[in-house]
């Protein structure tokens, strides 16, 4: 309804008002407005308006502030190229004059910065001081100073870069298998079943959402830890990103502490936000009717949650179910993998009005190294010669991949002999934690029966501190348990370090790469 | 918005009546696309009344007369709308 509220409030005072806008309109802004008008994104949604509304996914109201949501984006993204073009030796203060030209905070223009940057219309390096560090042997420290931007001399209109469907990203095997494609997909014409997303190209109508909000197309690593520490500030982070503390903690919920893999803590989490109705509904994973293989499952009260509970090593595209609840304005939590907070904190940072994910209120992360097909997993019961059936648990511990039967039996492979099982599209992942989430929960670095808990924001912390006050958790700082942070760290790091080999490896064979 | 850009203050799109088109149906995406512009010049603040649409025959004169007269109306008690500026060399 917003927006024809607001029409009809213009029309009452259409003789003061708009003319009072109209007066501080410029010819430049004229000019980006063409500009933007001719992008294809946009033009895309206009012309699709009937399918769009023949889908039924979106309301007209919602298509109206989802077109108008990314003509601004749009619109702000090619102001900022204008007046970098217009600016000669464009650099940090630039960028600075910029934000505050239009009010806007700095690391809302470097995120656009970015974007201008993966549409290959602006390009730019970052400048560091080198500071020689104090303790022997440590490697110097990189001090941020400056930008140095170089955007593209021509007319923007030559240069248009198209989004094209998020096909490409399957076939180029970078698909994490989040859903969030299949989930905001205006005419439901995408799936992802075991991992691997189908396209409808007869009802594409190829407007490229999908592909915007996909967390392997391209995706700000540096903005995501700015915006959860918000901060505008450039600096380096360790391995497991922004965080503000680190704790071990289990549940003192009997209920949960009965099905969980480990602490409990997400299923806690959950527990009390049904509990206290902070949230109407939950994203999180159940097994569906063939054992062991997962599927989404919306969450609708706290007698959903003992459904979810324990680790699944099969990929599952739990965001898929996000257009379930685009009719009305809920609050929703989504427990899931890096891959998916990654493609939640991504649409804060390019906002452009999708009801579903501006629901998403609590995020909550888990650790994950990699993910399995279900066709490996099967492969790793053969190794095991375990039938999937009789299988109560699984679990990766230690450098060894655990499973236990119902007859409780302990059947163990080192992680090195399946890994080669994982998802080849899941190599190029760099996060262990889920750096983009309010809270991380996972197991490493914490003692068997006990979750690491990483708060990362503000919203996190609250919601950890009334666990707490509320009696439902245990906790104590890492800094008291065995293995720890540095155990963290040195995974986390592991995990870094081979993305990074994996994608220097893709870039050499002239791959396509996501663009980090 | 080509012809905004180029100075006009409004712009009138005169198409034959529903059906009546040389190019099948060119006049009704254009009238759609309008609708759209209209919506849009609301959103960022500019009157929507600055572009209309008009249906109109060849041989309807006075219809055609009657176009050209509302919208002049209406695009004169609006303010005018920014020129570019040529940068003095």
């Amino acid at each position: 309804m917003g927006v024809r509220k607001f029409n009809n409030k213009l029309k009452i005072s259409k003789s003061s008002n708009v003319m009072s806008i109209e007066g501080s309109i410029t010819w430049e802004y004229l000019k980006n407005v063409a500009d933007t008008l001719d992008s294809y994104r946009v033009r895309a949604l206009i012309d699709a308006k009937e399918d769009i509304l023949n889908a039924g996914v979106y309301s007209e109201d919602q298509y109206y502030t989802l077109v108008f949501k990314m003509f601004d984006e749009e619109l702000l993204k090619y102001s900022l190229f204008e007046f970098l073009k217009s600016t000669p030796n464009a650099n940090f203060e630039t960028i600075k004059k910029f934000s505050q030209k239009n009010s806007l905070e700095p690391k809302k223009v470097y995120g656009l910065l970015e974007l201008l940057k993966s549409e290959k219309i602006v390009n730019f390096d970052e400048v560091y001081d080198k500071i020689e560090s104090e303790g022997e042997g440590d490697p110097p420290k990189l001090v941020f100073r400056d930008f140095k931007i170089d955007p593209f001399r021509g007319n923007v209109s030559q240069i248009k870069s198209i989004y094209e469907p998020v096909e490409i990203i399957f076939n180029s095997k970078l698909c994490s298998g989040c859903g969030t494609c299949a989930g905001v997909c205006p005419v439901n014409c995408l799936k992802i079943y075991n991992g691997f997303g189908q396209i409808d190209k007869e009802k594409c109508i190829r407007c490229g959402i999908c592909y915007f909000v996909c967390p392997r197309s391209h995706l700000p690593v540096k903005i995501l830890s700015m915006y959860q520490g918000n901060t505008s500030e450039i600096k380096e982070y360790t391995n497991i990103g922004h965080f503000k503390q680190v704790y071990s903690a289990r549940t003192k919920l009997k209920e949960i502490s009965e099905v969980c893999q480990d602490g409990g803590i997400s299923s806690t989490c959950l527990y009390y936000l049904f509990d206290n109705q902070k949230i109407d509904f939950a994203l999180g994973a159940k097994m569906s009717n063939t054992i062991w293989r997962p599927e989404p499952l919306l969450l609708k009260s706290k007698e959903d949650i003992t459904q979810t509970s324990g680790t699944k090593y099969v990929n599952n595209p739990t965001l898929q179910i996000l257009n379930e609840f685009n009719s009305s304005k809920h609050n929703v939590a989504v427990v899931g993998v890096p891959c998916m907070m990654q493609a939640l904190l991504k649409s804060d940072i390019y906002n452009i009005g999708i009801p579903s994910l501006n629901n998403v209120k609590y995020k909550i992360g888990i650790f994950c190294m990699e993910s399995f097909s279900y066709e490996s997993l099967l492969k790793i019961c053969k190794v095991l010669s375990v039938n999937i059936n009789d299988v109560k648990k699984m679990d990766i511990n230690k450098g060894k991949f655990f499973v236990y039967t119902h007859n409780n039996k302990e059947y163990f492979v080192p992680i090195k002999e399946i890994s080669h099982l994982a998802r080849e599209d899941c190599e190029v992942c760099f996060d262990l934690t889920s750096e983009s989430a309010d809270i991380s929960v996972g197991s490493i670095g914490s003692p068997p029966g006990w979750n690491t808990v990483i708060v990362r924001t503000d919203n996190g912390k609250g919601l950890f501190e009334a666990l707490i006050a509320n009696d439902l958790i245990e906790s104590k700082p890492i800094e008291d348990v065995t293995p720890g942070l540095p155990m963290l760290q040195k995974i986390a790091g592991n995990k870094k370090n081979g993305c990074k080999k994996h994608i220097n490896e893709k870039k050499e064979k002239n791959l396509r790469i996501p663009i980090y | 918005m080509d012809a905004f850009l180029k100075g006009a203050d409004g712009v009138a799109i005169i198409s034959c009546h529903e059906g009546e088109c040389n190019f099948e149906n060119a006049n009704m995406n254009t009238y759609k696309h309008v609708k759209f512009l209209k919506e849009l010049f609301k959103h960022i603040g500019l009157s929507p009344e600055r572009i209309q649409q008009y249906f109109c025959a060849a041989a309807e004169i006075e219809n055609f007369v009657a176009s050209v007269k509302d919208i002049t109306n209406k695009v004169q008690s609006l303010p005018p709308l920014p020129k570019y500026k040529l940068k003095p060399n």
